[in-house]
């Protein structure tokens, strides 16, 4: 189920919202558990297994290294935490990678292996994050091994932030499974927290993306090296929009239900170098890797050299992460480049470039990014690129570049403005408004956001969700 | 006091799901939307089966979309949202010139797999007729969309679909088959010279019956059929506020169209119309009562059938047999003082294979001409193609 749908707005969301505040609190883990078992079960009604079996899995697991800890024994954690990791990754492995390595193998020894052909799991890639944070903090002793299966169970499966992050480390909501105060405070932020990432996803996310893929879908004799770019551009903002609203509806949702997950997004776009970028964007994903891979493997700790070497494998990894599918290992790779030559000496040079430029230079690097990014979703690959890179069929510009941008261009702005910090001025001063005024004018705001977003979402047949795939 | 604020801030989603929750649970529900004519999603029946393929879900979500209460309200206020913000083309179509609604086809709508297997289809099956019928009498009539049609109604800097795709793959196959690429005949110029003239509905993605009669005349040309000047024809209007297909699909009331029948002045043939799976005869081409429906091209034939039969008192024992789209319904009119009985097929509609079809018409009449008229972008979607290609077992 996603978020912005009808029947997550006007069925699972009112139930869900009415059992949870009628219950006892004793019962409310229960309560999320099973209707995140529902929301899940309506988009995978089989593969809801395998969610269940990694939630047993690391719950004893958990628990065994608990366990072997009180006894003294000192290589059964390890055993415990093994099996954990292999498990969990082995699923992972053998649904979102197999295939990639497979056909990827035939391709270099020219061999015939057949394809599993198995369908990805939906967000996979981000409960598995998840629970292995449980277990691996569970065998550093940094959190305690969880008794109750159900209150693990609902953090392992929680919908808010289920399917399409951000990645909430056990730690972070470890105290709030256990006793967590719903408040007027909580459910009020939460709720225009929702709205504001509703409106993201709905309003600006789906009308830049369906400029981005009829550029996708153009053939290569009728692409203009603009279009292609304007198409990038487009995307740039599609998945930022995307799945940063996206993880402004989980936040929101997550504090309608007591939970205060960490943010994931802070205007990534208004970074001035790579690694202010990387700070900003997907900040769950990044400290994912940075504290259970890159300082495991001595971080910046063991000179230079090794430095690298550990951001090269932080960053292949992280492209992996994405997709099981060459472009988004470029990706990867391309970032763990840049960050290494602004390690090494592109940052002190930005630090004394005026802001603009920096500015510029950081969009230029991400919008390319984005580029070998999509790539997975261009059908012709070799056409694009080359439209891409002025060898296009359609010469430099055309009249369907001028079409899609003048059509576009007021969404653009919108787009673009959005995605900085302005919007959060507006906020301000709408906070230092007398109460009654604030009430009216936050009030009329959200309900013309929900009104706007649900006349798109009843006329719109166009609504995907870019980071389902991950 | 600051708690009022929190209490609006909750209270405005709530009101909002609980308000469209109850809403949606308590209006009532239809299967056909006269509107958007067309069939609407029902509740869908719950099953293991069903909700372990993910079909229930599916379609509990169309359900919702589907009945949602005044669907064509919410649509319309995102067509004028969107129009504020400078968007010239809404849900798939554009708001055009001269108040032309304008469907957008791009490839990323179509399957390419369905594509290629459809023009496959059809060049073998045109190769194989053409064999056998001769070149004088086969005939692939493509006809264009809208957008290509009268780009000149685009608005600035929009391009319609380019399907010289369809047409040079097409040409290479009739031209390696044998039938040659000159069996086909592309509307698309033709149409294009008469842009300024009311040859396509405004607010429908069809062509009206002047557009037919363009249609008509090049295949008149082509085939060595009489060829009637417009003058011939007496235009009478025979439906208006005719909103149509284009429109359903942004809800943006423009000029209305309206239905215009075209009839030789010296008098058109006299007709029986017979329809598949049904005893009525029709005397008639022309549903009379369609007038009053929203859709109203359906005054052309009643709409969709898989096979009709139309015989016709010109006396010439020429049989043609049509496998044809919605297109053709008012293209009929002008072939029937050509031949003497017309065989209809609509494969998307068909479940037999053409060749079946085909034997089953030759056991009572030969077969003499044929004719392929499609719209290339119904074309490209079209299910059923397919069903051309054992053809080759007749006889």
């Amino acid at each position: 189920m996603v978020f912005s749908s009808l029947v997550f707005l006007f069925r699972f969301l009112p139930v869900v919202l009415l059992i949870y505040y009628l219950a006892p609190k004793q019962f409310r883990n229960l309560i999320l558990f099973l209707s995140s078992i529902f929301f899940y079960a309506w988009g995978e009604p089989i593969l809801v297994c395998l969610m269940i079996f990694s939630s047993i899995l690391d719950f004893f697991m958990g628990r065994g290294i608990g366990a072997a800890r009180r006894m003294g024994n000192e290589t059964l954690p390890k055993v415990f935490l093994t099996i954990s990791l292999v498990g969990n990754l082995g699923l992972l492995a053998v649904f979102k990678y197999a295939d990639f390595f497979i056909s990827s193998i035939n391709t270099v020894t020219g061999a015939e292996i057949p394809l599993l052909k198995l369908a990805l799991p939906i967000g996979i890639s981000f409960y598995t994050f998840q629970t292995l944070s449980y277990t691996i903090d569970v065998y550093r002793g940094q959190v305690k091994p969880q008794r109750n299966f159900i209150a693990f169970a609902a953090y392992v499966t929680l919908f808010p932030q289920l399917i399409a992050g951000p990645i909430v480390r056990y730690k972070t909501v470890a105290r709030e499974l256990r006793r967590r105060k719903e408040s007027l405070r909580d459910f009020s932020s939460g709720a225009f927290r929702f709205v504001i990432g509703l409106s993201k996803k709905v309003l600006i996310a789906n009308s830049v993306g369906a400029v981005f893929d009829e550029v996708a879908a153009m053939n290569s004799s009728e692409l203009s090296t603009m279009t292609a770019w304007l198409g990038v551009v487009a995307f740039t903002f599609q998945i930022y929009f995307d799945f940063s609203g996206y993880s402004d509806m989980a936040i929101g949702l997550g504090r309608m239900f007591g939970f205060h997950f960490l943010e994931n997004f802070e205007h990534p776009y208004e970074s001035t170098s790579i690694t202010e970028f990387w700070r900003r964007w997907h900040i769950s994903l990044g400290t994912w890797f940075k504290e259970y891979v890159y300082i495991p493997l001595g971080g910046n700790r063991r000179g230079f050299k090794r430095q690298v070497i550990n951001i090269a494998i932080v960053w292949f990894l992280t492209g992996m992460w994405h997709g099981a599918s060459w472009n988004f290992v470029l990706w990867g790779v391309y970032y763990g480049i840049l960050l290494v030559l602004e390690k090494l000496f592109l940052l002190d040079k930005l630090e004394k470039l005026p802001g603009i430029l920096t500015h510029c230079y950081t969009m230029v690097l991400v919008v390319i990014g984005w580029a070998f990014f999509s790539f997975s979703d261009v059908k012709f690959k070799g056409d694009f690129l080359s439209a891409l890179l002025f060898r296009a069929g359609g010469g430099f510009a055309d009249s369907r570049f001028v079409y899609l941008l003048l059509s576009n261009l007021v969404m653009f702005l919108i787009a673009a403005i959005g995605s900085t910090s302005i919007p959060m001025l507006f906020g301000k001063r709408v906070f230092a408004m007398s109460k009654r005024k604030r009430a009216l004018v936050v009030g009329l705001f959200m309900g013309i956001c929900l009104m706007l977003s649900l006349c798109s979402l009843v006329s719109d047949t166009y609504n995907p969700f870019l980071y389902f795939r991950f | 006091m600051k708690k009022k604020v929190r209490m609006v801030q909750s209270l405005v989603l709530i009101v909002f799901i609980v308000l469209f929750a109850f809403i949606t649970l308590v209006t009532p529900k239809s299967d056909f939307s006269e509107a958007e004519n067309r069939a609407l999603q029902t509740r869908p029946e719950l099953s293991l089966d069903a909700v372990k393929s993910g079909d229930f879900q599916t379609n509990y979500e169309n359900y919702l979309s589907d009945q949602f209460f005044g669907r064509e309200l919410f649509v319309n206020l995102k067509t004028r949202g969107s129009r504020l913000l400078g968007k010239k083309d809404i849900n798939g179509v554009y708001v055009g010139k001269d108040d032309y609604l304008i469907e957008k086809h791009s490839y990323g709508d179509y399957d390419e797999d369905r594509v290629n297997s459809n023009i496959e289809a059809l060049a073998d099956f045109m190769n194989r007729m053409t064999a056998k019928y001769g070149k004088e009498h086969t005939c692939l009539m493509f006809v264009p969309a809208k957008d290509a049609a009268m780009s000149n109604k685009l608005p600035a800097f929009a391009k319609p679909l380019d399907t010289s795709l369809i047409t040079e793959k097409m040409s290479k196959l009739l031209d390696d088959g044998g039938a040659g690429a000159d069996v086909m005949l592309d509307l698309t110029e033709t149409m294009k010279s008469h842009e300024d003239e009311y040859i396509y509905f405004r607010t429908d993605h069809h062509w009206t019956m002047r557009g037919a009669y363009y249609g008509y005349c090049d295949y008149a040309m082509k085939m060595g059929l009489t060829l009637h000047p417009s003058s011939d024809y007496d235009i009478t209007e025979v439906a208006k506020d005719f909103y149509g297909t284009t429109f359903d699909k942004i809800q943006l009331k423009k000029t209305p169209d309206i239905v215009e029948l075209l009839t030789l002045s010296t008098g058109a043939p006299k007709v029986k119309v017979k329809f598949d799976d049904d005893n009525n005869i029709w005397q008639t081409l022309y549903k009379e009562d369609a007038v009053n429906a929203k859709d109203k091209y359906t005054y052309f034939l009643g709409g969709n059938t898989a096979k009709i039969q139309v015989n016709s008192n010109t006396k010439n024992n020429k049989t043609l047999l049509l496998v044809k789209d919605s297109f053709s319904n008012c293209l009929i009119p002008f072939l029937t003082s050509e031949y003497e009985r017309i065989y209809m097929i609509d494969l998307r509609y068909s479940k037999d294979m053409m060749s079946v079809t085909m034997d089953k018409i030759n056991s009572k009449h030969t077969i003499t001409d044929v004719l392929v008229c499609f719209n290339y972008e119904k074309f490209m979607e079209a299910t059923g193609v397919t069903l051309l290609k054992e053809a080759d077992a007749l006889q």
